[in-house]
């Protein structure tokens, strides 16, 4: 683009003045004061405004600075071209501030641009202006940051990602320290504490963890031991019960050999001839016999009160005692006679009550006279009883009155007279005979029932007299009392018959019953009762009868009876005197009670032995010992006894051992169970480190890439602009060229002497042309791609160059002056 | 006749993904769970407790108080039988092999071992050879083993349990230890082999409904098998996806949708994925404090990817772009990684306080 001119109206100090540029080199040189600086500070403010503010310092508040003194209007006009045409910016500022471009082709308004002419013609802000194309001696040095420059250099479409970069990084940055900061701080260095610190409380739980276990290995080891102890113990109970049960064989042994002796001490009292327990037994069965043939011995013959009632016998049966035959012959009869007697006895007795019987019945009933006064009454009763004359009135009233009404109807029908009239006396004496009938009747009937109530009182106290029902009929009740007295009268007749015949029989049995007694007599038996004389004679008959047997049988029997016992003693002696040294003097009955006992004690004697023996074997045999002569092999039961006592308190030692361990290693176990725990924790931590890790590396990484990016973007000019710099270095400083390097932040690194120098330790005229050359290649870069190159504004900014640099900057301008329009403000000629 | 069938209990498990105190809560619950299924067992009428290996995590770091509360337990209910066969985690602890074992604890040799229970053989072996196994077929037989499940027998793996070489040997039930799910095979016309699962679930790989068989024997000699859930606390893994979500607010209106069925005392890991895109910026912040706030145990993991096409940023002059393609052609990063760094990246170019890593 290209300056054309300018009109201030009024603008600082500056009061309507006007310039016109021509091409190239446009040079304005007045003194100090004149308003050079508010000249190029105009020509900002046509391109960029000129913004209000609230800054108190002048050099920092254009709109402050630049409010015209004299007043008036304030602001100005610019005519310019550039690739889009010629243009007329108008701009008011201050109170009534305005913008206006016009195409002077057309003198027109114009839109091609806006009131941000600036920016939209060189792409870069105010501020970037004066850093760049804006060149004065108070500012040679661009300032590193301008976004706008950076942008333009860049090519960066959006300028606000770029100016968050510094924050951006800054974030990043710090949210990485928070991980990982000097000195072992941050959630890494506090991370890896804590698993140091795990890792050590581990490691501590871990040793009492190896001492839990070998602890918990001395436990085994104890139990083990205990264990050991214990079956030793007990085996050592199996060996005491064996011992004990060997002391029992022993004794058993002891027991039997003692049984031994015994049964031969007893066995040598039967020299050698020991009896049978039969023997025995016979000679026991022997001896009874003795006893019992001694005992019958004792009872044969008769007895004395025997002997004197056979010598009584003898003298009432002196020619012998009658047969028994006999005796029950007479004894049959005697029996049958008292049966007779008897039965007769009865039967009178009987026969008489039968007559007294009849004769109270006779009694009871009513004497022949009354029976027949009671019979002639019943015969009176049936006479009175005949047909009377009111039956002949009642007849005659039959008959009148219905002839009667026959006539009387007749008569009415055929109405004849007489015949009504005796239809009248008909029925008057039809009524007549039938009112006598009738009174007739009542007449008979009240005399009848008086009769009939006289005749039925008497026979009623017949009838109750004897018991009969009243109400029968009287005729039935006489003919039964009649028939009733006829039978007791036969019935007395019967009896007073039977009664004599009785009487005779009575007589006949007396008398066999005094011949029967006669018959005891003549043997003393004085028994009014011949059938108990008889018995008792019987008695006295078979008595004799049998004591005299009796007598006879004794004899005989003793005699045998002597005989069997003498043969009998014999044998039995002979089996006694098997005992050695028998005492004699003493009953075979107790010889033989001293051989059984003997023989008894020696059974006894066997069977303890015979149980002792099997005893001792199966004892033998349960304990494995095959003979009683290895007894002497067991061991010694007080030896056992005291090793179980040693033992004893060797397990109780174990125990109390276990029991320590037991405690220590359950005390252990409190902190040992924890080791999980920390085991889980430090897990838990290192993997919350290595996601710290991985958060600070990606965050590092982030930023690191941030960085790069920025410094990629930002830095793509650079080999140009160094270029470029390198180039107006030696134009200004022909062949005393420094060693100077730009960097990306435009700063100026001088290599002198082999050290690297900032600018600053320069001259100030070292210093402004260095940076004068920093600017120019700045602006080659910015505009280097062809976009709209801006004039070139120089605030007299060789000042401080000596004679021979400046010559060769006033050189540079005119060189610079052939590829662009240059406004140079100086106040010096020298420098023109 | 009625029969429990558990396995894989793990008890005194490391459970280093819980915070130190919720770790010590489950573990108490998983000992607890132990304690519930025997008092279940005894008001069922159940005769034995059938236990297919695994009852401890490892028998590195078995609590002395834990095997102590166990004992307490199996003696308290004498009339109730154990039977316990050793897993891969067991290892060799012969916990209760000492003479003051409960008496109704009963455990397995290397060899086949039968233990008679009323008309019931249970056998088991922690070495088993199934062409040693005899078994009388007039038995209703009950076989455990502990392994994973196979159809045949691979030479190369000794845990394995093949099917195939139990069929025909006259089991009706064979109780299986290894698998921490509820799984049913059928060996042969008579026998069904059965998981019967870990009783409670320990971490997210470990989800869903998870308890013990209940068998019960007829008398006709059948064995009916039943899966009872009995786990105090269910863990679940939810998947939320992100994609096409732009806005915060229908994040969160996906997430308590996805969430609402879950009771409060279960555990559950929220995993977020989908492809999302990188100025969507996303605040778990809210998403985390509603878990929390919601759950016993809840845990975020975000799977999601960042939609990012290069070409999107190929002439993209600014610091995102230049950044984002300086990642994007950094092969030292997996794609995970790569996402990582970009989305932390953004976040800080963003200007955002809290970096959400």
């Amino acid at each position: 683009m290209k300056l054309i001119s300018l009109s201030i109206e009024n603008f600082g100090k500056l009061h309507r003045y006007d310039l016109s540029f021509a091409d190239g080199l446009n040079t304005v040189c007045e003194e100090n004061g004149w308003g050079k600086t508010t000249l190029a500070a105009f020509l900002k403010a046509m391109f960029y405004g000129l913004p209000k503010s609230g800054k108190k310092d002048l050099d920092e508040n254009d709109y402050k600075h630049y409010t015209p003194w004299q007043g008036g209007h304030f602001g100005g006009t610019l005519t310019f071209s550039c690739k889009k045409g010629t243009f007329r910016v108008e701009r008011s500022f201050g109170e009534n501030e305005a913008f206006a471009l016009f195409d002077t082709a057309t003198g027109l308004a114009s839109t091609a641009y806006s009131e941000s002419l600036g920016k939209e013609l060189f792409g870069i802000d105010a501020e970037g202006f004066e850093q760049s194309v804006f060149l004065s001696i108070r500012a040679l040095l661009p300032k590193d940051g301008n976004d706008s420059i950076h942008a333009k250099l860049t090519g960066i479409d959006e300028i606000y990602d770029i100016s968050n970069y510094e924050n951006a990084f800054q974030l990043l940055d710090d949210r990485a320290k928070e991980y990982k900061k000097r000195g072992g701080a941050g959630y890494i260095g506090e991370t890896e504490a804590k698993i140091q610190n795990i890792k050590d409380n581990l490691a501590k739980v871990r040793e009492l963890s190896k001492q839990q276990t070998s602890e918990e290995e001395e436990l085994a080891a104890v139990r083990r031991q205990a264990a050991e102890t214990a079956a030793e113990e007990k085996a050592l109970q199996t060996a005491l019960l064996r011992a004990g049960q060997v002391a029992e064989i022993r004794a058993s042994k002891g027991k039997l050999d003692e049984f031994l002796r015994q049964k031969a001490d007893l066995e040598s009292k039967f020299a050698g001839k020991i009896p049978t327990r039969e023997e025995l037994s016979a000679c026991r069965n022997r001896l009874n016999q003795i006893e019992n043939e001694r005992a019958a011995l004792a009872k044969t013959g008769l007895t004395g009160e025997e002997q004197a009632e056979l010598v009584s016998l003898s003298r009432r049966f002196p020619t012998g005692a009658p047969s028994a035959e006999v005796l029950n012959e007479k004894l049959t009869l005697a029996t049958n006679l008292r049966a007779e007697q008897t039965s007769v006895e009865q039967s009178l007795l009987s026969a008489q009550s039968d007559l007294q019987n009849c004769e109270a019945a006779l009694a009871g009933l009513p004497s022949a006279e009354e029976l027949k006064r009671a019979e002639r009454l019943l015969e009176s009763k049936k006479t009175t009883a005949k047909p009377s004359i009111w039956t002949v009135f009642f007849v005659l009233s039959l008959l009148l009155l219905p002839a009667g009404a026959v006539m009387l109807t007749t008569g009415l029908w055929q109405s004849v007279t007489p015949l009504i009239i005796g239809a009248a006396a008909a029925l008057g004496a039809g009524v007549l005979c039938l009112i006598s009938h009738i009174l007739l009747v009542l007449k008979r009937n009240r005399s009848g029932a008086e009769e009939q109530h006289r005749f039925r009182s008497e026979i009623n106290t017949l009838l109750e007299r004897y018991g009969l029902p009243q109400g029968q009929d009287a005729g039935a009740a006489l003919a039964l009392l009649l028939a009733k007295r006829k039978d007791a009268e036969t019935a007395r007749a019967q009896a007073l018959e039977k009664c004599r015949e009785l009487t005779q029989a009575q007589q006949e049995c007396r008398q066999k019953a005094s011949d029967l007694r006669t018959y005891l007599a003549s043997y003393e038996i004085a028994e009014s009762n011949p059938e108990s004389g008889l018995f008792a004679l019987l008695n006295l008959s078979r008595s004799w009868d049998a004591l005299w047997k009796k007598q006879k049988d004794a004899q005989t029997t003793e005699k045998q009876k002597n005989a069997d016992i003498a043969a009998l003693t014999g044998e039995v002696e002979a089996f006694l005197s098997r005992l050695v040294d028998p005492n004699v003097a003493i009953a075979a009955k107790d010889r033989l009670a001293e051989m059984e006992e003997l023989l008894a004690r020696r059974e006894a004697l066997a069977g303890r032995i015979a149980d002792r023996q099997q005893e001792l074997e199966e004892k033998l045999a349960a304990l494995g010992i095959a003979d009683l002569s290895l007894l002497d092999l067991e061991p010694d039961p007080a030896a056992l006894s005291a090793r179980q006592k040693e033992l004893a308190e060797i397990l109780s030692g174990w125990k109390n051992n276990e029991a320590r361990l037991l405690a220590q290693i359950n005390r252990r176990a409190a902190e040992t169970d924890k080791i999980p725990e920390w085991e889980e924790e430090l897990a838990r931590q290192t993997e919350a480190l290595a996601e710290q890790k991985k958060r600070y590396a990606l965050l590092v990484k982030t930023r690191d890439l941030l960085k790069t990016a920025h410094d990629d973007l930002t830095t793509r000019y650079l080999p140009s602009t160094r270029q470029n710099f390198a180039k107006y270095l030696a134009l200004l400083c022909g062949k005393d060229v420094p060693k100077a390097e730009l960097d990306a932040k435009f700063d100026v690194t001088v290599q002198d002497s082999g050290m690297s120098r900032q600018v600053e330790s320069y001259s100030r005229g070292w210093r402004d042309l260095l940076r004068f050359c920093v600017r120019l290649s700045l602006i080659d870069a910015l505009y280097a791609n062809g976009e709209e190159t801006p004039f070139l504004l120089l605030d007299d900014p060789f000042t401080n160059l000596d004679e021979e640099r400046l010559a060769a900057a006033k050189a540079l301008l005119g060189e610079l002056a052939k590829s662009r329009q240059i406004l140079y403000l100086v106040c010096h000629g020298d420098r023109v | 006749m009625k029969l429990i069938h558990t396995a894989d209990l793990h008890l005194d498990s490391s459970l280093a993904n819980f915070s130190a105190e919720q770790a010590r809560v489950r573990r108490e619950e998983l000992l607890d769970t132990f304690r519930r299924m025997v008092e279940f067992a005894r008001e069922e009428g159940v005769c034995a407790i059938l236990i297919a290996g695994d009852l401890f995590d490892s028998a590195r770091q078995i609590r002395k108080r834990t095997v102590k509360t166990l004992r307490e337990i199996i003696a308290l209910y004498s009339d109730i039988q154990f039977f316990s066969l050793a897993g891969n985690h067991d290892g060799d602890t012969g916990l209760f092999d000492d003479a003051e074992a409960p008496e109704n604890f009963h455990s397995f040799q290397e060899s086949w071992t039968s233990y008679p229970l009323g008309g019931v053989t249970v056998t088991a072996a922690r070495n088993p050879a199934p062409e040693a196994l005899a078994l009388d077929r007039q038995d209703v037989n009950i076989l455990l083993l502990h392994g994973q499940a196979v159809e045949a027998f691979s030479a190369s793996n000794a845990d394995e349990v093949p099917l195939r070489a139990y069929a025909g040997k006259g089991i009706d039930y064979l109780a299986l230890g290894h698998y921490h799910s509820f799984t049913e095979y059928r060996v042969d016309d008579r026998a069904v082999a059965c998981y019967s699962g870990t009783p409670e679930g320990r971490g997210f790989d470990e989800c869903g409904k998870k308890g013990f068989v209940l068998l019960e024997i007829t008398p006709e000699k059948q064995v009916i098998h039943r899966f009872v859930p009995f786990a105090q606390r269910t863990l679940h893994e939810i998947k939320l996806g992100l994609s096409g979500c732009t806005v915060q607010t229908e994040l969160e209106r996906r997430a308590k949708e996805a969430l609402a069925e879950i009771p409060e005392t279960d555990l559950v890991k929220l995993t977020v994925c989908g492809e999302v895109d990188p100025d969507f910026e996303p605040d778990y912040h809210r998403i985390d404090r509603y878990l929390s706030e919601h759950f016993w145990f809840a845990r975020r993991k975000d799977d999601t990817v960042l939609l990012i096409r290069p070409e999107d940023y190929q002439n993209d002059r600014s610091l995102k772009g230049e950044f984002i393609r300086l990642v994007q052609a950094d092969t030292s990063l997996t794609d995970e990684e790569r996402d990582a760094v970009i989305r932390t990246g953004l976040q800080a170019l963003y200007g955002r306080k809290e970096i959400d890593l």
